[in-house]
């Protein structure tokens, strides 16, 4: 059964393999695994019926009384195989099944860490998902912000910062390309000039450090 | 000043750093003098991150916590710019920064558990209730989304019997496919209190645990005791 499953198995070799980052999406493995499951299906299908008629068969002959001992034990013996292939294609549909499940949930979770880490799809990310990703991705946005949001269902705060225990609560960092000028709460606006180095509150600083336009010089926060 | 707000300051008028406590914990952090409720956030987030399971809401302990940082929101703004009340400031600030990642941190690890196994959550009666109202809402968003997502990737080209994202095949009666966590996992726990003899083992074995014992334990044997407060994981 190793041998039946082992190209379906590269998919989670290969999300193991990305460690953390979402690789293309493999729409040729995906595809042949489910045919494989359709046609084992098919098998079971075909085995079964063959079986349910070599028992109708023999019904039949039992009944106009006809003694012919050696076809039915014939009539058994393939019975028999045929019960042990159905149980092995049966398990390997389900392995199979397994393995696709286990491989999009993978994904899906890389998808989350995005949402959590970066707050939107970026393009180098983007490219790499399949339109159901898409889709899983914005309806996933969409429900972490109804939790995070000031409606109804919502508690208001958002979650993805305050990531880590603060030390201290200004940080000092380098701007690392030019962002304009930002009025941050505790002095004027402040002009963000690639290279120059600023005192801010750790706050405000997570969101800049996390888009990647501020550095962190000191490892405080 | 508003004259009924006197827990903000004490007797010299100095506003008082106190702003986040009810009232402070004894020496051995005994339950019965009542822990701050910094003390009782951060035990919150212990107990909610290392249990197997996801724990009973806090829901009065968050509302009071969301409360206090909003008031003392208010306060640190009061004092902007007064040169003489820059030090509380600050200190005010940095209290503010903890009290908000501890609350966070709370509702994060119940959102990680969430995701792990919504499925089972919102089929089990029990464990819904633990929720509170806008963790279920997001449950069964993040469910559907997920669940529709399976289905137009994977489970909608299977054959016919296996199209289930519950059950591994028709004609099999439980719901395999839902993930439900591992109770029997053993953990790092206090004894905060008195709890006499515990069953603990199938033969009916006991342990005993008493006040200021730290132990490794399985999970199941302190099940209720970290729900009634009587113990807390470390």
């Amino acid at each position: 059964m190793a041998e039946l499953t082992r190209r379906a198995t590269t998919l989670i070799k290969e999300m193991i393999a990305a460690d953390g980052k979402l690789p293309p999406y493999n729409e040729e493995v995906v595809r042949q695994a489910l045919q494989q499951t359709q046609s084992y299906a098919q098998i079971i299908q075909d085995l079964i019926q063959a079986a349910q008629a070599e028992q109708e068969k023999r019904q039949r002959q039992q009944q106009q009384g006809d003694g012919s001992t050696d076809e039915a034990d014939a009539g058994n013996a393939t019975t028999a195989e045929d019960a042990g292939a159905i149980i092995v294609y049966h398990e390997t549909i389900l392995k199979l099944k397994r393995i696709l499940l286990n491989y999009m949930r993978m994904r899906a979770d890389c998808l989350i860490r995005v949402r959590w880490q970066q707050r939107m799809l970026r393009a180098e990310v983007a490219e790499n998902t399949s339109p159901a990703e898409s889709e899983f991705f914005k309806e996933y946005d969409k429900a972490l912000n109804e939790y995070m949001g000031t409606g109804e269902n919502g508690i208001g705060m958002d979650l993805t910062l305050d990531l880590t225990p603060p030390k201290d609560a200004n940080v000092r960092v380098m701007v690392l390309r030019d962002h304009g000028s930002i009025t941050f709460s505790h002095s004027a606006s402040v002009p963000l000039v690639k290279g120059s180095v600023h005192n801010l509150k750790c706050s405000e600083a997570e969101h800049l450090v996390r888009l990647g336009v501020l550095q962190v010089l000191d490892p405080n926060c | 000043m508003d004259p009924n707000d006197s827990s903000q300051r004490d007797q010299s008028g100095q506003p008082s750093t106190s702003g986040m406590h009810h009232e402070y914990a004894t020496q051995d952090g005994s339950l019965d003098m009542g822990c701050s409720d910094f003390e009782l956030l951060k035990r919150a987030l212990l107990n909610e991150r290392m249990a197997p399971e996801i724990l009973q809401y806090k829901e009065e302990l968050v509302e009071r916590v969301k409360a206090g940082l909003k008031r003392q929101e208010t306060e640190i703004d009061a004092m902007e710019g007064q040169r003489d009340y820059e030090l509380v400031r600050q200190v005010l600030s940095y209290e503010q920064d903890r009290v908000r990642f501890l609350l966070k941190a709370y509702l994060r690890a119940r959102l990680e558990k969430i995701e792990q196994s919504a499925g089972s959550m919102l089929d089990t009666e029990a464990l819904r209730e633990r929720l509170s109202k806008q963790e279920r809402s997001y449950a069964s968003s993040f469910f559907v989304a997920m669940g529709r997502y399976m289905k137009s990737s994977v489970l909608n080209d299977l054959p016919p019997n296996y199209q289930s994202l519950v059950k591994r095949y028709e004609g099999e009666a439980e719901k395999r496919l839902l993930d439900t966590p591992d109770e029997a996992k053993y953990v790092f726990a206090r004894v905060l209190d008195d709890c006499g003899q515990v069953p603990d083992g199938p033969d009916g074995q006991t342990a005993e645990l008493r006040r200021g014992d730290t132990m490794a334990i399985k999970y199941t044997t302190v099940k209720a005791l970290v729900e009634a407060g009587q113990v807390c994981l470390l």
